[in-house]
């Protein structure tokens, strides 16, 4: 008797803990997730090796009361044995497919040293594949995309204005994606935008090896798991408007990998307003991805920043970019105002070089063939060079049209630019409306709609900083601006 | 014999009891009764602001306290420290949320 009572006893004490045991679906996936973000963490951000970090998780999986046995693969994956007879392949290795594992720039630069088995000589030089241009955004469109306009702010006008202000006074045309419009759908279109300049203001989270960031709308209770986008995560914050901590989404590096993935970001420069949007934490994750799909910068700051602090921390950052200042020039502007920590930081940081293009536009004159009419002009300076890129409203044909440059704020240019099909001549003033005195002769290059040089600073320009630049077609009476000049600095 | 059976129910259910509590919640002591994920967000909010006035405005210190006085909280399955001001809950139903804590942070 006592036996039979015994032997219930235990049968009912398996069950139950094989209830509690069970590995069900979401667990496992909880368990996975954690070990993949784990993993990542500690090789990427606490530069841990791979074998250590594998090892460590799968100590980590055998103290899970669901798992049953855990066996290390080859290549550092692991395969793991649950109690209920559900298996797990974890590849965590660095040879696994879709692994965004990065090379160090000094194990690039051991592939790049491998001796060659047979040098052949260089006939020809080809000027265009070695075109070197500054770090600069392709495209002249700008988003803001400001989850917290009806927010809190700190600065007024707000600050989407104020950089909205900046950004068109360069010649970027923005959009504005504000409040319930800087939501989940807007979001998974950001790559198709083609911005060169995306501006995130709202809140942000460190995933812990991954970068979440809150959209809108607001929830007033907990929303469903399924937002109906990859690589959402719940959240709560504080909405000042409401009064209240509300829910939401954020959105995740799964996100970003999953919905900008069209097109390739055109050097775009990210700036995040928000929490840890370059914490160490989270730099493995969405800002990873969007650095290798196309963007070349991404600024943020390192931990929790205040509304004060990130407020006025952008009005200052874009306020120096305004003034044609690189990346690292306003981080360090904004460093300089004492706000810290957290400090603002640029990622990858090899890119603080990076800086904003000036644009200007020209309408397209049903008197000028499209072939001369300019339709835009694009500066940037760097590298002791001036580079400009003309736009026509079809393939250029022309002779020749000039490129007038003032440099010292009076009526009237001092240095000719003859910009020909194939070359450009710079020619220096020598009497008033004379230019007689080239001093340099360089390529042009043609490609669709579009006509590109660029010329050396000093020989042209002297000591001087400001180059006020026009264009001028004589045959075809097009002129770049209308009135006017555009401003580039050195 | 038969004296011997409601003690060996109440042993057994005793200990039913305990190995669910621990294996599911990591939570001794408490009752079962779940928080919602609102009843949880505002607890969590409060905490945050009396811990971080506790603490002089140090929000790591705040945070950790957070998360601490979340993790005996019954029903939760585990709480993670995301950076200061941040936590990742994961609720005893497998549910997640990521917690912003604080009313002056972006």
């Amino acid at each position: 008797m006592f036996a039979r009572k015994f032997g219930l006893l235990v049968c009912l004490l398996l069950m139950s803990a094989g209830t509690v045991w069970g590995a069900d679906a979401a667990r496992i996936s909880q368990i996975a997730s954690k070990v993949h973000v784990d993993v990542n963490q500690l090789v990427k951000v606490q530069q841990v090796q791979l074998p250590v970090a594998v090892s460590q998780q799968k100590a980590f999986l055998l103290t899970q009361p669901e798992v049953q046995k855990v066996e290390t693969l080859k290549g550092n994956n692991l395969m793991v044995h649950f109690k209920d007879g559900n298996e797990l392949l974890m590849f965590l290795g660095e040879n696994t497919l879709g692994s965004n594992t990065l090379e160090t720039p000094v194990q690039m630069q051991k592939k790049i040293l491998q001796p060659a088995q047979k040098l052949t000589p260089v006939k020809v030089i080809d000027r265009k594949l070695f075109r070197m241009m500054p770090c600069a955004p392709n495209s002249r469109k700008a988003l803001i995309f400001d989850c917290l306009e009806d927010d809190a702010n700190v600065v007024s006008p707000k600050i989407w204005q104020q950089v909205r202000s900046d950004l068109q006074s360069l010649g970027y045309t923005v959009t504005t994606r504000l409040n319930n419009s800087a939501n989940l759908s807007n979001a998974a279109l950001i790559d198709n935008g083609e911005y060169g300049v995306v501006m995130l203001r709202g809140h942000g989270g460190d995933l812990g090896g991954d970068f979440g960031f809150l959209v809108r709308p607001w929830y007033t209770s907990y929303p469903a798991a399924n937002s109906g986008y990859s690589g959402t995560i719940r959240a709560s914050a504080y909405n000042h408007a409401a009064g209240a901590t509300q829910f939401g989404y954020v959105i995740t590096g799964t996100f970003s990998s999953s919905y900008w993935a069209d097109k390739a970001f055109p050097s775009t420069i990210f700036f995040l307003e928000s929490c840890h949007g370059a914490d160490p934490g989270a730099l493995p994750g969405m800002p990873t991805w969007t650095t290798n799909h196309g963007a070349s910068v991404w600024v943020g700051w390192n931990e929790s920043v205040s509304f004060n602090c990130g407020d006025n921390g952008t009005d200052l950052f874009f306020q120096k970019m305004k003034e044609q200042k690189t990346v690292a020039e306003a981080v360090d502007a904004v460093y300089a105002t004492g706000c810290r920590p957290p400090e603002l930081v640029a990622f990858p940081s090899n890119k603080g070089g990076c800086q904003l293009s000036i644009w200007k536009a020209d309408n397209n004159e049903s008197s000028v063939t499209n072939s001369r009419d300019f339709k835009l002009l694009k500066l940037v300076s760097g590298m002791q060079r001036l580079y400009a890129t003309i736009s026509f409203y079809s393939a250029p044909v022309f002779n020749e049209f000039f490129f007038y440059v003032d440099t010292n704020g009076n009526t009237g240019a001092e240095v000719l630019v003859r910009c020909h099909a194939n070359n450009v001549e710079v020619y220096k003033q020598t009497q008033p409306g004379l230019y007689n005195n080239k001093v340099y002769t360089g390529t042009a290059v043609k490609s669709g709609n579009t006509y590109s040089f660029d010329i050396p600073w000093n020989t042209t320009f002297g000591s001087a900083t400001t180059a006020n630049v026009w264009l001028y077609d004589m045959t075809g009476k097009d002129r770049l601006p209308d009135s006017g000049n555009v401003t580039l600095l050195k | 014999m038969k004296t011997l059976l409601p003690v060996w129910i109440g042993l057994f259910l005793f200990i039913l009891s305990a190995c669910s509590t621990e294996l599911g919640t990591g939570v001794e002591g408490h009752s079962n009764e779940a928080l919602t994920p609102k009843a949880l967000v505002e607890q969590a909010e409060a905490k945050y602001a009396e811990y971080l006035a506790a603490n002089d405005g140090d929000r790591a210190a705040a945070t950790e306290k957070t998360a601490a006085y979340l993790r005996e909280l019954p029903n939760m399955k585990e709480v993670t420290v995301r950076g200061s001001d941040n936590l990742f809950v994961i609720m005893g139903d497998g549910s997640e949320l990521l917690l912003m804590l604080g009313k002056d942070r972006l």
